[in-house]
């Protein structure tokens, strides 16, 4: 059977697709901060994060290194049988749908507070999700190079507003570093690992990667470089406003970006938080949706992915719509004892699983 | 009932098809009734053709040895137009012979010297006798043009005359002499108007097929450049070639251009870009995916980069495929000068370009949305100017731009003299008064005449318009949705450009893909000597272009750098 998706990319596309996913997390929401208890020794849990990702990323590396030229759709069935197969698709494609409904409800409530206070949150959802599902519909390749281009600028602005803000940090506010002990900081690191976990994408577009050697490297750079970046972010918040003050924040990215005044004129940022915004949602929706129609293609067997583009699409602009009453309720739900063990169960347990069936029963894929 | 008058339909060659498809119906008696009728008034209108139009032009038809009834087929094919010279001599003073041409487009005294001459007087020198049995000896011995062929089909000879080619039919041969003598008024050697350059070459393109290509060879001497020829258009039959360099340009390209040319079918092409049209992957983008270009020298450049030229004759422009979008934001002056300077004004042409698309989108996104993030002295003066204005931003604005619009196609159109005066009323009376008279504030005035400005910095014509047309429809996203429908625009743009292909190479090739050696044409002008790859998106076999490193270096050993200290 030929694949629904006949595109090649090329690892580095890839893991550039999991770093704009990681900035913009941390642009709009900052997990870390905004859910975690550790206070002003958030930048340790972010290092510790980074340990954790590379652990969960590590069966799903494998797995895909185990079947290096099909799509688990195609080896699920004979691994775990073909119920079971079809459960985990479903999982995986409801997983991809949910996270990529919660950033664009995340996006639009951003974008009300901080742009547009009354143009309706479903006009600016239905045109982003206009152009995500223009660019689903281009297949996976299209999806990469734009990848590419805006997350360079995603990068560029990343850098600058963090080293801009650096001017403000005041870095008494971060001692007495470790006052309440591991603790804290320990339950802190698992907030943001649900978001983390994204990288399972490289599971499902490791047979479109042209260059798969190299992806094992190049992710861990970027898991590196994300837990770095988030580090300091976790200086920054703290740094500027003090702990408590920082968690209280609704979106600690916009704070942060809107108390930068540099020598009187280069102030009133937000622009630059727009810019990433908006480019990153992209992606993070274009991505997530595009694996969610693939995912269901692949594991019913349709001839191409591209007729759910369409359902997918208004499906996500209606869940984007309840998915949550309020932002109180998301917070509620992105704490890390609901979201993390929501993530870490389908994105590492299922593939954990699977490779533990496939190991004991001694199956393999073609060669890589 | 239709009446079909004419002989040549005017709409497109479908048009002929239909034409043709009806006449065979009403033959096989489908209840046509202008089929046969209409054949039969229009050969009362003009008796001479004897049935011989365009619709009914045999593929091919053998030579009647009979001279006189070659002349009398030739009156079917030719009519009696009086720009068709027709030549009876005797071979020897024996033999009857014709020489059929179009006059004005065959040089006259290479016909007399080198083919008239030697068959009248010079045959009999050379021990050949009439009559004639064995033209390709006649040719071999007697004549002394270059360029001569015998055919045996009359349809061919036939065809060949509007080329520049005379004829020669002899009386009792099969065969007819095809000997290419084209000579004809052109425009000389001019310099590039469209992509004009301070230093470097300064030769462009003229109308003459064989003088553009001679052009190109002069600066691609390798014997390897293949030029192919080919017939366009069932009515204007130029001659349309391609070039490239056998073995850098990948097989794969060369055999898919090869197929597109061969698939086009249309009357007649007079421009390049109408080939380009049939040529493209995306035929409905805004953007243009064949590079257009009137310089022999970035024709060459292509060429050894692994890129196809597309040549038509009768006009002065080039096509290079596949094309990414770093063709487009180089300029000739970038190579033509040092390259820091190339670099650093590249990054300025990239900014102009931004500015164009995006420059007065962004002012109506922030004087009706975002007032916040104009600084507050800015802010003031702004409203100020703002507050005599009737109109709303975005309107003010697309009342300027259309008006903009205007002047420039007007300025384009009208003669020189004409149009200095379109300048001055334009400008000065109605930019001035404008601002006067409070329909328009002056920060309107000031960003649509950057954005003109910035426009014009944008190096090649068809981009330049893609910008200026993408512009109105992202500066409407801007005036109704601020700063988010600008960006959402933008977002598209990018999105459509990335899925751009070019002969099967993405358009964004070297930026995404990225590739170090693909920015070096589009981040940076690297010099000379940095580059030792092709570009790998083009010729895949043969990447390497030097083998070793050429930055020069006074101070190394192997360059005589001890005797210079």
């Amino acid at each position: 059977m030929t694949d629904v998706e006949q595109g090649k990319v090329s690892s580095g596309q890839v893991v550039l697709m999991y770093f704009v996913f990681r900035l913009f997390t941390m642009a709009v929401l900052l997990p870390l901060v905004s859910t975690g208890t550790a206070g002003r020794d958030s930048w340790l849990s972010a290092l510790l994060v980074g340990v954790w990702t590379a652990l969960i990323t590590l069966p799903m590396l494998l797995l895909a290194r185990r079947f290096p030229t099909e799509a688990p759709a195609a080896y699920l069935p004979r691994v775990v049988s073909r119920p079971v197969a079809v459960v985990i698709g479903i999982l995986f494609a409801w997983y991809f749908l949910h996270l990529a409904v919660i950033e664009l409800r995340q996006f639009a409530d951003v974008l009300n507070t901080a742009l547009l206070r009354e143009t309706p949150s479903l006009l600016l959802t239905g045109l982003m999700l206009a152009v995500v599902a223009y660019a689903m519909d281009q297949g996976l390749e299209v999806i990469a190079r734009s990848t590419q281009i805006i997350a360079s600028a995603i990068i560029a602005i990343a850098l600058f507003v963090l080293g801009l803000s650096a001017i403000h940090w005041r870095l008494e506010n971060l001692a007495p570093v470790l006052a309440n002990g591991w603790r804290p900081v320990l339950v802190t690191s698992f907030s943001p690992l649900g978001w983390f976990a994204e990288t399972v994408i490289v599971l499902f577009l490791f047979p479109y990667i042209s260059d798969k050697h190299t992806l094992p490297g190049k992710l861990y750079a970027v898991i590196a470089a994300s837990a770095v970046i988030l580090a300091a972010f976790g200086t920054a918040a703290p740094a500027m406003f003090g702990a408590a003050e920082a968690q209280r924040q609704t979106f600690v990215g916009l704070t942060i970006i809107r108390s930068i005044s540099v020598a009187g004129f280069l102030e009133r940022l937000d622009p630059l938080l727009i810019v990433a915004l908006i480019s990153g949602v992209f992606v993070k929706a274009g991505v997530l949706l595009y694996l969610a129609a693939l995912v269901l293609a692949q594991t019913f067997g349709l001839q191409s992915y591209r007729g759910l583009v369409l359902p997918i699409s208004v499906l996500a602009l209606g869940f984007s719509r309840i998915v949550f009453e309020s932002t109180l309720e998301a917070r509620h739900f992105f704490a890390p004892h609901v979201m993390t063990p929501y993530a870490l169960s389908i994105t590492t347990g299922l593939p954990l699983l699977v490779l533990a069936v496939a190991a004991l029963r001694g199956q393999r894929g073609g060669a890589s | 009932m239709r009446q079909h008058t004419h002989f040549i339909p005017t709409r497109g060659v479908n048009l002929f098809r239909l034409f043709r498809r009806r006449r065979q119906g009403a033959s096989r008696g489908r209840g046509q009734p202008e089929g046969e009728g209409g054949q039969e008034s229009r050969h009362a209108q003009r008796p001479t053709d004897e049935g011989i139009t365009f619709g009914n032009m045999p593929d091919k038809e053998p030579i009647d040895p009979d001279l006189n009834k070659v002349k009398a087929r030739l009156d079917d094919y030719l009519g009696d137009s009086p720009d068709i010279g027709r030549r009876d001599f005797k071979i020897a003073g024996k033999t009857d012979a014709l020489a059929v041409f179009v006059d004005g487009l065959v040089d006259k005294a290479l016909l007399n010297s080198g083919l008239l001459r030697p068959l009248i007087l010079g045959v009999v020198e050379a021990g050949i006798h009439p009559p004639i049995n064995d033209l390709h000896e006649l040719v071999r011995t007697s004549l002394t043009a270059h360029g001569i062929e015998t055919t045996g089909d009359m349809v061919q000879a036939v065809n060949s005359v509007p080329d520049g080619t005379v004829v020669i039919f002899i009386q009792g041969s099969r065969q007819a002499i095809l000997a290419t003598m084209r000579m004809w008024a052109t425009r000389s050697i001019e310099k590039p108007e469209e992509r004009p350059s301070v230093r470097g070459p300064k030769e462009a393109f003229t109308e003459t097929l064989r003088l553009n290509t001679s052009l190109v060879r002069r600066r691609v001497r390798t014997p390897l450049l293949r030029v192919e020829d080919m017939k366009l258009g069932t009515v204007g039959r130029a001659e349309l070639c391609f070039m490239y360099v056998k073995g850098l340009a990948a097989d794969g390209l060369v055999q898919e251009v090869r197929r597109r040319l061969n698939r086009m079918d249309t009357d007649i092409s007079i421009s390049v870009q109408g080939v380009e049209e049939c040529l493209e992957d995306h035929p409905l983008s805004l953007v243009p995916t064949a590079f257009t270009t009137e310089r022999p020298d970035e024709v060459a450049a292509g060429l050894a980069d692994g890129r196809v030229a597309i040549m038509l004759d009768g006009t002065p422009e080039a096509l290079i495929v596949p094309t990414q979008l770093s063709q487009y934001i180089q300029a000739p002056d970038d190579y033509y000068t040092r390259w820091p300077a190339g670099t650093v004004i590249r990054w300025f042409r990239m900014f102009a370009m931004l500015l164009a698309l995006a420059a007065p989108a962004v002012y109506v996104a922030l004087i009706t949305y975002h007032q916040e993030m104009i600084p507050q002295r800015l802010l003031m003066t702004l409203a100020q100017e703002r507050e005599v204005v009737p109109l709303p931003a975005l309107l003010e604005l697309l009342l300027m731009e259309a008006t903009f619009e205007i002047l420039r196609e007007a300025g384009l159109r009208l003669p020189r003299p004409f149009g200095q005066a379109v300048s001055i009323v334009g400008g000065l009376v109605i930019g001035d008064a404008a601002v006067l008279a409070g329909l328009v504030s002056p920060g309107m005035v000031i960003t649509v005449a950057l954005t003109a400005v910035a426009s014009f910095a944008v190096p090649e014509l068809s981009m330049h318009l893609a910008i200026r047309i993408a512009r109105f429809a992202l500066t409407i996203l801007g005036g109704f949705l601020g700063f988010f429908g600008v960006l959402t625009g933008l977002l598209f743009m990018l999105v459509h450009v990335s899925a751009l292909r070019s002969f099967g190479v993405p358009f964004l090739a070297g930026l995404a893909p990225v590739s170090k050696r693909g920015l070096k044409d589009l981040l940076w002008r690297a010099p000379a000597w940095a580059t030792k790859l092709r570009p790998e998106h083009l010729s895949p076999g043969h990447r390497q272009k030097k083998t070793s490193s050429t930055r020069p270096d006074p101070y190394r050993h192997d360059e005589g750098g001890d005797e210079l200290r």
